[in-house]
Protein backbone atom coordinates (compact mmCIF):
# COMPACT_ATOMS: atom_id res chain seq x y z
CA UNK A 1 0.00 0.00 0.00
CA UNK A 2 1.43 3.58 -1.03
CA UNK A 3 1.34 6.32 0.87
CA UNK A 4 -1.64 8.08 -1.16
CA UNK A 5 -3.72 4.87 -0.59
CA UNK A 6 -3.09 4.95 3.32
CA UNK A 7 -4.01 8.96 3.29
CA UNK A 8 -6.98 7.81 1.10
CA UNK A 9 -8.19 4.77 3.97
CA UNK A 10 -7.56 7.36 6.61
CA UNK A 11 -9.77 9.92 4.60
CA UNK A 12 -12.20 7.81 4.18
CA UNK A 13 -12.69 6.92 7.79
CA UNK A 14 -12.86 10.57 8.61
CA UNK A 15 -9.32 11.61 9.24
CA UNK A 16 -9.43 15.68 8.07
CA UNK A 17 -6.22 15.59 8.61
CA UNK A 18 -4.87 12.87 6.34
CA UNK A 19 -7.23 14.48 3.96
CA UNK A 20 -5.48 18.18 4.39
CA UNK A 21 -2.26 15.70 3.26
CA UNK A 22 -4.46 14.80 0.31
CA UNK A 23 -5.43 17.93 -0.71
CA UNK A 24 -1.71 19.65 -0.52
CA UNK A 25 -0.72 16.57 -3.20
CA UNK A 26 -3.40 18.07 -5.66
CA UNK A 27 -4.54 21.22 -4.94
CA UNK A 28 -1.94 22.94 -7.72
CA UNK A 29 -2.96 20.62 -10.30
CA UNK A 30 -6.43 20.90 -9.74
CA UNK A 31 -6.42 25.01 -9.37
CA UNK A 32 -4.31 25.15 -13.16
CA UNK A 33 -7.11 22.80 -14.48
CA UNK A 34 -9.46 24.61 -13.15
CA UNK A 35 -7.95 28.04 -14.62
CA UNK A 36 -7.70 27.06 -18.03
CA UNK A 37 -10.74 26.10 -18.09
CA UNK A 38 -12.46 29.01 -16.47
CA UNK A 39 -9.72 31.76 -17.43
CA UNK A 40 -11.00 33.52 -14.14
CA UNK A 41 -8.96 33.30 -11.15
CA UNK A 42 -11.62 33.92 -8.37
CA UNK A 43 -14.22 30.77 -10.72
CA UNK A 44 -10.90 28.71 -10.76
CA UNK A 45 -10.46 29.02 -6.87
CA UNK A 46 -13.79 28.78 -6.33
CA UNK A 47 -14.06 25.35 -8.17
CA UNK A 48 -11.38 23.58 -6.90
CA UNK A 49 -12.29 24.43 -3.55
CA UNK A 50 -15.73 23.15 -4.57
CA UNK A 51 -13.86 19.49 -6.30
CA UNK A 52 -12.37 19.16 -2.50
CA UNK A 53 -15.20 19.13 -0.90
CA UNK A 54 -17.29 17.16 -2.67
CA UNK A 55 -14.26 14.76 -2.96
CA UNK A 56 -14.61 14.55 0.82
CA UNK A 57 -18.28 13.98 0.76
CA UNK A 58 -18.07 11.29 -2.01
CA UNK A 59 -14.55 9.84 -0.61
CA UNK A 60 -16.40 7.09 1.33
CA UNK A 61 -17.96 5.57 -1.58
CA UNK A 62 -14.28 5.85 -3.51
CA UNK A 63 -13.13 2.31 -4.96
CA UNK A 64 -9.04 2.19 -5.57
CA UNK A 65 -9.87 -1.00 -7.61
CA UNK A 66 -12.66 1.13 -9.73
CA UNK A 67 -9.80 3.96 -11.03
CA UNK A 68 -7.10 6.05 -9.59
CA UNK A 69 -7.56 8.25 -7.13
CA UNK A 70 -7.07 11.29 -9.41
CA UNK A 71 -9.51 10.65 -12.05
CA UNK A 72 -11.83 10.60 -9.49
CA UNK A 73 -10.85 13.99 -8.85
CA UNK A 74 -10.53 15.35 -11.76
CA UNK A 75 -13.64 14.03 -12.79
CA UNK A 76 -15.53 16.29 -10.10
CA UNK A 77 -13.46 19.30 -11.36
CA UNK A 78 -14.48 18.47 -14.95
CA UNK A 79 -18.22 18.01 -14.27
CA UNK A 80 -17.93 21.23 -12.37
CA UNK A 81 -16.31 23.33 -15.21
CA UNK A 82 -19.09 22.29 -17.18
CA UNK A 83 -22.11 23.17 -14.83
CA UNK A 84 -20.19 26.75 -14.23
CA UNK A 85 -19.81 27.13 -18.04
CA UNK A 86 -23.58 26.24 -18.81
CA UNK A 87 -24.34 28.80 -15.83
CA UNK A 88 -22.39 31.44 -17.11
CA UNK A 89 -22.50 31.59 -20.93
CA UNK A 90 -22.93 34.90 -21.32
CA UNK A 91 -19.52 35.06 -19.26
CA UNK A 92 -17.93 33.14 -22.03
CA UNK A 93 -18.84 35.55 -24.78
CA UNK A 94 -17.25 37.75 -22.51
CA UNK A 95 -14.50 35.84 -22.24
CA UNK A 96 -13.73 36.56 -25.99
CA UNK A 97 -13.51 39.83 -25.92
CA UNK A 98 -11.56 40.05 -22.92
CA UNK A 99 -8.58 37.79 -24.66
CA UNK A 100 -8.64 40.70 -27.09
CA UNK A 101 -7.77 43.14 -23.97
CA UNK A 102 -4.85 45.03 -23.95
CA UNK A 103 -3.03 43.44 -21.10
CA UNK A 104 -3.55 40.28 -22.47
CA UNK A 105 -3.03 41.24 -25.84
CA UNK A 106 0.98 42.45 -24.46
CA UNK A 107 1.24 39.19 -22.85
CA UNK A 108 0.31 37.24 -25.35
CA UNK A 109 3.04 38.90 -28.36
CA UNK A 110 5.76 38.12 -24.83
CA UNK A 111 4.80 34.71 -24.92
CA UNK A 112 4.15 33.55 -28.32
CA UNK A 113 1.33 34.72 -30.95
CA UNK A 114 1.14 31.13 -31.84
CA UNK A 115 0.12 29.66 -28.24
CA UNK A 116 -2.44 32.70 -28.18
CA UNK A 117 -4.23 31.49 -31.42
CA UNK A 118 -3.75 27.69 -30.48
CA UNK A 119 -5.65 28.96 -26.80
CA UNK A 120 -8.87 30.42 -29.61
CA UNK A 121 -8.91 27.12 -31.49
CA UNK A 122 -9.16 25.19 -28.37
CA UNK A 123 -12.29 27.40 -27.12
CA UNK A 124 -13.73 27.09 -30.70
CA UNK A 125 -13.85 23.27 -29.20
CA UNK A 126 -17.11 21.69 -27.65
CA UNK A 127 -16.39 21.02 -23.54
CA UNK A 128 -15.84 17.53 -24.48
CA UNK A 129 -13.00 17.76 -27.03
CA UNK A 130 -11.37 20.43 -25.08
CA UNK A 131 -11.16 18.32 -21.75
CA UNK A 132 -9.32 15.52 -23.83
CA UNK A 133 -7.05 17.86 -24.95
CA UNK A 134 -5.93 19.64 -22.02
CA UNK A 135 -6.18 16.25 -19.63
CA UNK A 136 -4.21 14.40 -22.83
CA UNK A 137 -1.23 16.89 -23.93
CA UNK A 138 -0.88 19.42 -20.66
CA UNK A 139 -2.29 17.08 -17.29
CA UNK A 140 -0.43 14.39 -19.44
CA UNK A 141 -2.96 11.46 -17.72
CA UNK A 142 -2.39 8.33 -18.72
CA UNK A 143 -5.32 6.88 -21.19
CA UNK A 144 -7.42 4.56 -18.92
CA UNK A 145 -7.99 7.69 -16.49
CA UNK A 146 -9.07 9.90 -19.02
CA UNK A 147 -11.38 7.35 -20.68
CA UNK A 148 -12.74 7.07 -16.60
CA UNK A 149 -13.01 11.12 -16.40
CA UNK A 150 -14.81 11.57 -19.57
CA UNK A 151 -16.58 8.70 -19.66
CA UNK A 152 -15.53 6.53 -22.71
CA UNK A 153 -13.54 3.85 -23.89
CA UNK A 154 -9.56 3.87 -24.24
CA UNK A 155 -10.11 2.96 -27.88
CA UNK A 156 -12.40 5.35 -28.80
CA UNK A 157 -10.34 8.29 -26.40
CA UNK A 158 -7.46 7.10 -28.95
CA UNK A 159 -9.93 7.46 -31.79
CA UNK A 160 -11.57 10.97 -30.86
CA UNK A 161 -7.88 12.50 -29.77
CA UNK A 162 -6.82 11.97 -33.37
CA UNK A 163 -9.89 13.46 -34.74
CA UNK A 164 -9.95 16.61 -32.82
CA UNK A 165 -5.85 17.53 -33.02
CA UNK A 166 -7.20 17.04 -36.94
CA UNK A 167 -9.68 19.34 -36.18
CA UNK A 168 -7.11 22.35 -34.24
CA UNK A 169 -5.05 21.90 -37.70
CA UNK A 170 -7.98 22.52 -39.89
CA UNK A 171 -9.25 25.72 -36.92
CA UNK A 172 -5.41 27.37 -37.26
CA UNK A 173 -5.10 26.57 -41.02
CA UNK A 174 -8.28 28.60 -41.30
CA UNK A 175 -6.65 31.40 -39.37
CA UNK A 176 -4.17 31.93 -41.21
CA UNK B 1 5.18 25.23 -36.75
CA UNK B 2 3.52 22.02 -36.43
CA UNK B 3 0.59 21.54 -34.07
CA UNK B 4 2.72 19.04 -32.24
CA UNK B 5 5.00 21.70 -31.41
CA UNK B 6 2.42 24.12 -30.80
CA UNK B 7 0.89 21.77 -28.16
CA UNK B 8 4.01 21.33 -26.51
CA UNK B 9 4.40 25.56 -26.09
CA UNK B 10 1.29 25.63 -24.75
CA UNK B 11 1.59 22.91 -22.67
CA UNK B 12 4.86 24.66 -20.96
CA UNK B 13 2.81 27.49 -20.17
CA UNK B 14 -0.11 25.82 -18.80
CA UNK B 15 2.35 23.90 -16.18
CA UNK B 16 3.80 26.55 -15.25
CA UNK B 17 0.30 28.14 -13.98
CA UNK B 18 0.80 28.51 -10.37
CA UNK B 19 -1.95 28.51 -7.67
CA UNK B 20 -2.65 32.27 -5.84
CA UNK B 21 -1.17 32.89 -2.48
CA UNK B 22 -4.80 32.92 -1.59
CA UNK B 23 -5.25 29.33 -2.34
CA UNK B 24 -1.49 28.38 -0.70
CA UNK B 25 -1.64 29.78 2.51
CA UNK B 26 -5.36 29.99 3.19
CA UNK B 27 -7.15 27.47 0.79
CA UNK B 28 -6.75 24.22 3.24
CA UNK B 29 -8.26 26.06 6.36
CA UNK B 30 -11.35 27.45 4.55
CA UNK B 31 -11.85 23.56 3.05
CA UNK B 32 -11.22 22.44 6.41
CA UNK B 33 -14.04 24.12 8.59
CA UNK B 34 -16.36 23.72 5.70
CA UNK B 35 -15.58 20.17 5.76
CA UNK B 36 -18.49 18.13 7.78
CA UNK B 37 -18.11 15.27 9.88
CA UNK B 38 -19.21 12.31 7.82
CA UNK B 39 -19.49 9.35 10.65
CA UNK B 40 -23.45 10.43 10.41
CA UNK B 41 -23.92 11.21 6.94
CA UNK B 42 -21.61 7.78 6.05
CA UNK B 43 -24.14 5.72 8.53
CA UNK B 44 -27.50 7.54 6.66
CA UNK B 45 -26.53 7.20 3.32
CA UNK B 46 -25.59 3.26 4.03
CA UNK B 47 -29.11 3.26 5.30
CA UNK B 48 -31.06 5.17 2.37
CA UNK B 49 -28.43 2.66 0.09
CA UNK B 50 -30.68 -0.54 2.16
CA UNK B 51 -34.18 1.10 2.04
CA UNK B 52 -34.05 2.07 -1.79
CA UNK B 53 -32.95 -1.72 -1.54
CA UNK B 54 -35.43 -3.10 0.40
CA UNK B 55 -38.19 -0.88 -1.63
CA UNK B 56 -37.26 -2.13 -4.76
CA UNK B 57 -37.32 -5.98 -3.75
CA UNK B 58 -40.42 -5.73 -2.43
CA UNK B 59 -41.67 -3.79 -5.31
CA UNK B 60 -40.19 -7.02 -7.85
CA UNK B 61 -41.81 -9.18 -5.39
CA UNK B 62 -45.23 -7.39 -5.40
CA UNK B 63 -45.49 -7.29 -9.31
CA UNK B 64 -44.06 -11.34 -9.64
CA UNK B 65 -46.75 -12.60 -7.44
CA UNK B 66 -49.75 -9.95 -9.52
CA UNK B 67 -48.25 -10.82 -12.44
CA UNK B 68 -48.07 -14.64 -11.27
CA UNK B 69 -51.62 -14.93 -10.78
CA UNK B 70 -52.80 -15.11 -14.36
CA UNK B 71 -50.38 -18.03 -14.22
CA UNK B 72 -51.93 -21.59 -15.41
CA UNK B 73 -50.55 -25.12 -14.70
CA UNK B 74 -47.29 -25.71 -16.11
CA UNK B 75 -46.42 -22.11 -16.11
CA UNK B 76 -43.26 -20.69 -14.51
CA UNK B 77 -44.83 -18.86 -12.50
CA UNK B 78 -47.95 -21.32 -11.03
CA UNK B 79 -45.69 -22.16 -7.85
CA UNK B 80 -45.37 -18.48 -7.15
CA UNK B 81 -49.07 -18.31 -7.56
CA UNK B 82 -49.86 -21.81 -5.38
CA UNK B 83 -47.27 -20.16 -2.52
CA UNK B 84 -49.09 -16.60 -2.67
CA UNK B 85 -52.46 -17.95 -2.31
CA UNK B 86 -50.95 -20.15 0.92
CA UNK B 87 -49.47 -17.43 2.48
CA UNK B 88 -52.61 -15.28 1.91
CA UNK B 89 -55.06 -18.24 3.43
CA UNK B 90 -52.73 -18.86 6.60
CA UNK B 91 -53.25 -14.93 7.30
CA UNK B 92 -56.79 -14.48 6.51
CA UNK B 93 -57.60 -18.21 7.58
CA UNK B 94 -60.48 -18.27 4.16
CA UNK B 95 -59.72 -21.53 2.22
CA UNK B 96 -62.34 -20.69 0.38
CA UNK B 97 -60.48 -18.44 -2.27
CA UNK B 98 -57.93 -21.66 -2.79
CA UNK B 99 -60.93 -23.99 -4.19
CA UNK B 100 -62.41 -21.33 -6.16
CA UNK B 101 -59.29 -20.98 -8.30
CA UNK B 102 -58.51 -24.72 -7.91
CA UNK B 103 -61.67 -25.52 -9.17
CA UNK B 104 -61.61 -22.54 -11.91
CA UNK B 105 -58.13 -24.25 -13.39
CA UNK B 106 -59.88 -27.52 -13.94
CA UNK B 107 -62.87 -25.42 -15.91
CA UNK B 108 -59.99 -23.42 -17.99
CA UNK B 109 -57.95 -26.68 -18.76
CA UNK B 110 -61.15 -28.73 -20.08
CA UNK B 111 -62.09 -25.62 -22.47
CA UNK B 112 -58.53 -25.57 -23.66
CA UNK B 113 -58.01 -29.49 -23.52
CA UNK B 114 -54.91 -29.19 -21.85
CA UNK B 115 -52.52 -32.22 -20.90
CA UNK B 116 -52.33 -30.47 -17.05
CA UNK B 117 -56.08 -31.71 -16.31
CA UNK B 118 -55.06 -34.80 -14.24
CA UNK B 119 -52.29 -33.15 -12.14
CA UNK B 120 -54.75 -29.98 -11.72
CA UNK B 121 -57.89 -32.33 -10.85
CA UNK B 122 -55.45 -34.13 -8.16
CA UNK B 123 -54.61 -30.80 -6.55
CA UNK B 124 -58.06 -29.81 -6.78
CA UNK B 125 -58.39 -32.88 -4.30
CA UNK B 126 -55.57 -32.17 -2.27
CA UNK B 127 -56.70 -28.61 -1.76
CA UNK B 128 -60.26 -29.83 -0.53
CA UNK B 129 -58.93 -32.24 1.62
CA UNK B 130 -56.65 -29.31 3.36
CA UNK B 131 -59.34 -27.02 3.61
CA UNK B 132 -61.75 -29.63 5.73
CA UNK B 133 -58.84 -29.64 8.17
CA UNK B 134 -57.94 -26.09 8.11
CA UNK B 135 -60.95 -24.35 8.64
CA UNK B 136 -62.55 -23.02 11.92
CA UNK B 137 -66.13 -24.40 12.94
CA UNK B 138 -67.11 -20.98 12.64
CA UNK B 139 -66.43 -20.98 8.66
CA UNK B 140 -67.15 -24.38 8.11
CA UNK B 141 -70.65 -23.25 6.72
CA UNK B 142 -69.32 -20.79 4.21
CA UNK B 143 -66.67 -23.67 3.26
CA UNK B 144 -70.02 -26.03 2.34
CA UNK B 145 -71.31 -22.94 0.57
CA UNK B 146 -68.11 -22.80 -1.57
CA UNK B 147 -68.07 -26.33 -2.32
CA UNK B 148 -71.51 -26.65 -3.08
CA UNK B 149 -71.48 -23.90 -5.92
CA UNK B 150 -67.90 -25.39 -7.17
CA UNK B 151 -69.90 -28.65 -7.74
CA UNK B 152 -72.12 -26.78 -9.64
CA UNK B 153 -69.85 -25.11 -11.90
CA UNK B 154 -68.02 -28.85 -12.13
CA UNK B 155 -71.32 -30.54 -13.36
CA UNK B 156 -71.72 -27.68 -15.95
CA UNK B 157 -68.03 -29.05 -17.07
CA UNK B 158 -68.94 -32.30 -17.59
CA UNK B 159 -71.85 -31.70 -19.81
CA UNK B 160 -70.04 -29.25 -21.65
CA UNK B 161 -66.63 -31.41 -21.91
CA UNK B 162 -67.85 -35.01 -21.93
CA UNK B 163 -64.50 -36.46 -22.89
CA UNK B 164 -63.23 -35.36 -19.37
CA UNK B 165 -65.94 -36.80 -17.92
CA UNK B 166 -64.36 -39.22 -15.90
CA UNK B 167 -61.62 -36.81 -14.90
CA UNK B 168 -64.13 -34.57 -13.00
CA UNK B 169 -66.20 -37.08 -11.72
CA UNK B 170 -63.43 -37.60 -9.17
CA UNK B 171 -63.16 -33.50 -8.27
CA UNK B 172 -66.85 -34.14 -8.26
CA UNK B 173 -66.67 -36.99 -5.74
CA UNK B 174 -64.65 -34.86 -3.70
CA UNK B 175 -66.50 -32.16 -3.09
CA UNK B 176 -68.94 -34.55 -2.40
CA UNK B 177 -67.57 -36.29 0.11
CA UNK B 178 -66.32 -33.24 1.88
CA UNK B 179 -69.29 -31.85 1.98
CA UNK B 180 -70.94 -34.74 3.64
CA UNK B 181 -68.12 -34.79 6.02
CA UNK B 182 -68.64 -31.63 6.90
CA UNK B 183 -72.60 -32.01 6.75
CA UNK B 184 -71.76 -34.79 9.09
CA UNK B 185 -69.31 -33.75 12.05
CA UNK B 186 -72.42 -30.71 11.73
CA UNK B 187 -74.66 -32.81 12.43
CA UNK B 188 -72.85 -35.16 15.34
CA UNK B 189 -72.10 -31.77 17.27
CA UNK B 190 -75.54 -30.42 16.94
CA UNK B 191 -76.52 -33.87 18.31
CA UNK B 192 -74.16 -34.38 21.07
CA UNK B 193 -75.24 -31.00 22.04
CA UNK B 194 -78.40 -31.93 22.00
CA UNK B 195 -77.80 -34.91 24.25
CA UNK B 196 -75.79 -32.44 26.61
CA UNK B 197 -78.75 -30.41 27.20
CA UNK B 198 -81.34 -33.59 27.62
CA UNK B 199 -78.99 -34.42 30.11
CA UNK B 200 -78.99 -31.55 32.04
CA UNK B 201 -82.89 -31.25 31.89
CA UNK B 202 -83.17 -34.45 33.46
CA UNK B 203 -81.21 -33.94 36.26
CA UNK B 204 -82.46 -31.02 36.94
CA UNK B 205 -86.26 -32.46 37.00
CA UNK B 206 -84.56 -35.08 39.27
CA UNK B 207 -83.49 -32.25 41.40
CA UNK B 208 -86.96 -30.75 41.44
CA UNK B 209 -88.17 -33.97 42.73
Amino acid sequence: MDDLEILLKKAQENDKDAFGKIYSLFYERIYRYCKFNCQNQETAIDICQDTFLRAWKALPGFDTTKGTFQAFLYRIAKNLIIDNSRKKKEERLDYYEHLETKEDFISDIDKDESIKKLKGAIEQLNQKDKQIIVLHYFEELPGSDIAKIIGMHEGALRVRTHRIVKKLKEILEKQI
Amino acid sequence: MNIEDQLQNLKNEYQGTKAPNYLIYNGWLELKLKLTDRKNNFLSAYLKKALIFAALVLFVLATTAKVSQAAKPGDKLYPLKLATENITSFVTGDQTNKIENRAQEIINLTKENDQNLDAAIKRYEDTVDASKDNTSEKNRQELRNTLHSQEEKLKEAETTSPEDQKLIERALEKTREVQGEIKGARDSNKNEQEGENKNQNSSHSLEGD
